[in-house]
């Protein structure tokens, strides 16, 4: 949909029944350059936060017919990116549990003092140019009289999450944020790379910071971009940017796992297709894959010569791997941190149907998965196995997968994230 | 083939004649007027413009044009294999002695599509019948037709060779049960048997919003449609009419759900957002006064505005705030302005009525709507509740204390919904002078 006119200072939607806190919010946003939209419904409010482009919505709990709750689920379910503040009279514990369980970024209760709720709305919005970084209105803690953790109460670190907007209907990144916001009680923003547009100098809507921690899963190269600049800034990546890079380089990475010593099929590189020919014979079928790798977009089984005369190949260099039969099935080897867990599951070239069914890790599987995860220093990562009749042979090595069958995942994954956060509080504390 | 089109307006030239004159048809326009006639030989030809992510223009030539009711017209008539009227809902009634008269003079069958927004056919047939005075008239089939384009701009006044700008949604589903031939393959045009679903889903949903956000975008002083559903105090407003509107017609046409079981993104957001994006097609720059010209005509029962009000209701749903809303601006077109809205004679019949009798009078006459009906009471509610300041104008509240409060109704006269209550006419929110 087309949406209205951007307005300078960003855009907030208040999902408020009450018409005089409606009206008093849109007067003193607007007051300095916000545009707010009011939905005086839940069926509004659930329409336009999944529909619309907002920076943030501010959520009554308390709506008639939809409830507030039922529609932070909806947002949350739909949009986990959008941040929602939420405006309650109710201020027992309990509620606000339920309301950060549910995916809230903040609460706040009613009476509220205007300027404090327009501090927490501000945090959420584009930061403008001249004004500084995105958090400079949010106190920070006086180092010298707080520790660490003390200062991690505050909720002030960030987890920014960034990712493409084709993984939201996947379960990663999506089933991480919410043990992060329920368990770890982080905020958590959720950045669409294809989403996103940044003016070269100013921060816009990437702004993480010295403290926070960027959780990449995302094949854009656009994103390659964002997480090169937050390194830059200090800030703590879950995988680094040279990590991400490297293993996104397909004949990069099967360079670096041959210095390695990982096993894998044979393995050509080659400018173009044609040059394959050389190639010798017993060494087909070959699997071409493209030189920057995107899952199994792209990726070609050739026969013979004939079928690379035949062939239509657009990508320009091309890594080739000798075709290895292992009836359909891959192993997929899965790693956050020290956790290595293993799945059989259909090959993407093969998969008519998706199935999934877990394997114990052997500790020559586990030495496998950690020699790949050195290789490339990664800490969330996947490892494409081929389990041939030679042994194990490695194909591919990806930056954070969707940890499709490890239930556990999740949960590993977020105390993974919160873990590093501490650590990234206190490096640059 | 050849192929008559009674109207020469914006879906007679923006939309039907392009189709089928690029399909290889011979058209000819059968106009109201002999000048606007001579103006469209004169100026051989005219452009069509497609706005959408994909826009291009294009020039139709080779179309003949004559005045409805002449001799040329009967003769074109005669020779027809397919007879299409587009000549806006107030007018087809007026179309049944110049028909009559060039359907006596044939002899072969012939299907009539009725291209309205309205269900007119069984009324074109009726006048049809009324106007043969005895005559024997060939064996013809008649059917409704709903054309999603919307044409905003473009017409055959004085001056030059006109453009007709429309946008890129372009089907016309044609009512397979009045017909007595097969409807020939053209791009975009297609047989149904849901004809009074597809109306439906297009009058009482996407042309409801619109209208809705010409009045509200009117009072926000806005003059074409994309700048008037861009402002932030209109939109949720008619985001709200559109969501209570389609699922009402979902509920009463299970037909409509895409799929094999309802999904409400789907089914509700997908449709609405689209419709929000048609409306703010700035290519398109829809003038807000065509779109709200003649409210009378829109607030009659069964038209956009109070048609899905009753859709809603009878299918189970509460009073409709958005809606009760967007009826009480309807009301208040071309209030206090000496433009083209004040200008309006509707809107200056209603103006009239309400300074003299007041708003329950003028929401019986013109929309039947009862004192004991409890919209009635939500519009007058909101009626008063707009203010007309130096700069700018008050919306009242979408939700009432009352409205908020109201049950769900199992019919259109449950009357347990109470008006009264004062509602905060300071509460309204300011608008930003514009």
């Amino acid at each position: 949909m087309i949406a209205p006119g951007r307005a300078d200072g960003g855009r907030i939607l208040v999902v408020e029944d009450d018409q005089r806190i409606a009206s008093v919010l849109v007067k003193a946003f607007e007051h300095t350059g916000q545009e707010v939209v009011v939905a005086a419904d839940g069926d509004v409010g659930l329409f336009l936060a999944t529909t619309d482009r907002f920076d943030v919505v501010l959520l009554d709990l308390g709506l008639p017919g939809q409830s507030g709750m039922a529609l932070l689920h909806g947002i949350s379910r739909v949009r986990p990116d959008l941040p929602v503040v939420m405006l309650t009279g109710r201020d027992n514990p309990s509620v606000r549990a339920g309301c950060m369980d549910a995916g809230a970024s903040s609460f706040v209760t009613k009476p509220f003092i205007i300027s404090e709720l327009r501090g927490e709305i501000d945090r959420f919005l584009p930061q403008r140019p001249g004004s500084g970084t995105r958090f400079n209105r949010v106190k920070k803690p006086s180092s010298d009289s707080e520790g660490p953790a003390r200062k991690l109460m505050t909720g002030a670190e960030t987890v920014w999450v960034l990712t493409d907007s084709r993984y939201l209907a996947q379960r990663m990144p999506g089933a991480l944020v919410t043990p992060l916001r329920a368990l770890h009680r982080r905020r958590v923003v959720v950045v669409c790379a294809d989403r996103l547009v940044t003016e070269v100098g100013c921060a816009g809507g990437w702004a993480p910071r010295a403290g926070d921690l960027v959780v990449p899963r995302t094949r854009s190269p656009f994103a390659l971009e964002l997480l090169a600049t937050a390194e830059r800034a200090g800030v703590t990546c879950l995988n680094s940017w040279s990590a991400v890079a490297a293993v996104r380089d397909k004949p990069r990475a099967a360079l670096m796992l041959a210095t390695a010593g990982v096993a894998m099929p044979r393995t050509w590189l080659a400018d173009n297709p044609r040059a394959l020919r050389d190639v010798p014979a017993s060494a087909w079928p070959l699997l071409l894959k493209p030189h920057l790798g995107d899952n199994a977009r792209g990726i070609v089984k050739v026969a013979d010569l004939d079928g690379l005369d035949r062939l239509s190949w657009t990508d320009g260099m091309v890594l080739a791997q000798q075709y290895v039969d292992v009836d359909g099935v891959d192993l997929k080897l899965y790693g956050a941190g020290e956790a290595v867990w293993a799945v059989r599951r259909p090959s993407p070239l093969r998969a008519s149907v998706a199935w999934c069914e877990p394997v114990t890790v052997t500790a020559d599987l586990r030495r496998l998965a950690r020699t790949c995860a050195a290789t490339f220093n990664l800490t969330a990562y996947g490892v494409d196995v081929l389990d041939s009749a030679a042994g194990p042979l490695v194909v591919d090595v990806n930056d954070f997968p969707n940890y499709t069958g490890v239930d556990e995942a999740p949960e590993v994954l977020s105390d993974l994230v919160a873990t590093l956060l501490t650590g990234a509080v206190t490096c640059a504390w | 083939m050849r192929l008559v089109i009674v109207g020469s307006g914006k879906i007679a030239c923006g939309y039907l004649a392009p189709l089928f004159a690029a399909a290889g048809w011979q058209v000819t326009l059968a106009c109201r007027a002999a000048q606007t006639a001579d103006r469209i030989r004169r100026a051989a030809g005219w452009g069509v413009e497609v706005t959408g992510a994909s826009p291009f223009a294009r020039t139709v030539t080779g179309v003949a044009a004559v005045r409805a009711g002449s001799f040329a017209f009967r003769r074109a008539v005669a020779d027809a294999d397919l007879l299409v009227t587009a000549v806006g809902v107030g007018n087809v009634a007026t179309l049944g002695e110049p028909l009559a008269d060039a359907l006596a003079g044939r002899r072969r069958p012939i299907d009539i599509w009725v291209v309205e927004n309205g269900d007119c056919a069984a009324g074109l047939r009726s006048a049809i019948l009324a106007a043969s005075s005895g005559r024997p008239l060939p064996a013809f089939g008649i059917a409704g037709a709903v054309a999603t384009v919307a044409v905003g701009r473009g017409g055959w006044g004085p001056g030059e060779r006109p453009v007709f700008v429309g946008d890129a949604d372009r089907v016309l589903t044609v009512d397979r049960n009045g017909l007595l031939g097969q409807v020939p393959t053209l791009d975009g045009v297609r047989a149904t048997a849901s004809y009074l679903a597809r109306l439906h889903e297009k009058l009482y949903v996407f042309n409801a919003g619109h209208a809705i956000t010409a009045y509200l975008g009117w009072l926000g002083g806005h003059d074409s449609m994309d700048r008037a559903i861009g402002d932030p105090l209109v939109r949720p407003i008619v985001v709200g009419c559109l969501l209570e509107a389609r699922r009402a017609v979902l509920a009463a046409y299970p037909c409509l759900v895409g799929g094999s079981e309802f999904n409400a993104a789907a089914d509700i957001h997908g449709p609405v957002a689209a419709a929000l994006a048609r409306y703010a097609d700035r290519q398109l720059a829809d003038p807000v006064n065509r779109v709200a010209r003649e409210p009378i005509r829109k607030l009659a029962p069964g038209d956009r505005l109070l048609g899905p009000v009753r859709l809603i209701r009878s299918v189970g749903g509460s009073v409709p705030a958005h809606f009760a809303l967007g009826v009480a601006a309807a009301l208040l077109y071309g209030r206090g302005r000496d433009d083209a809205a004040g200008r309006d004679a509707q809107a200056r019949v209603l103006r009239g009525q309400l300074a003299s009798r007041g708003v329950m009078a003028v929401l019986d006459e013109f929309c039947c709507l009862s004192e004991d009906d409890p919209f009635t009471h939500a519009v007058a509610e909101r009626y008063r509740g707009f203010v007309f300041a130096d700069d700018a104008v008050l919306f009242p509240p979408v939700h009432t204390t009352d409205a908020l409060l109201a049950p769900r109704m199992d019919g259109p006269s449950t009357g347990r919904f109470s008006p009264s209550a004062p509602h905060a006419l300071a509460s309204g929110a300011l608008r930003n002078g514009q």
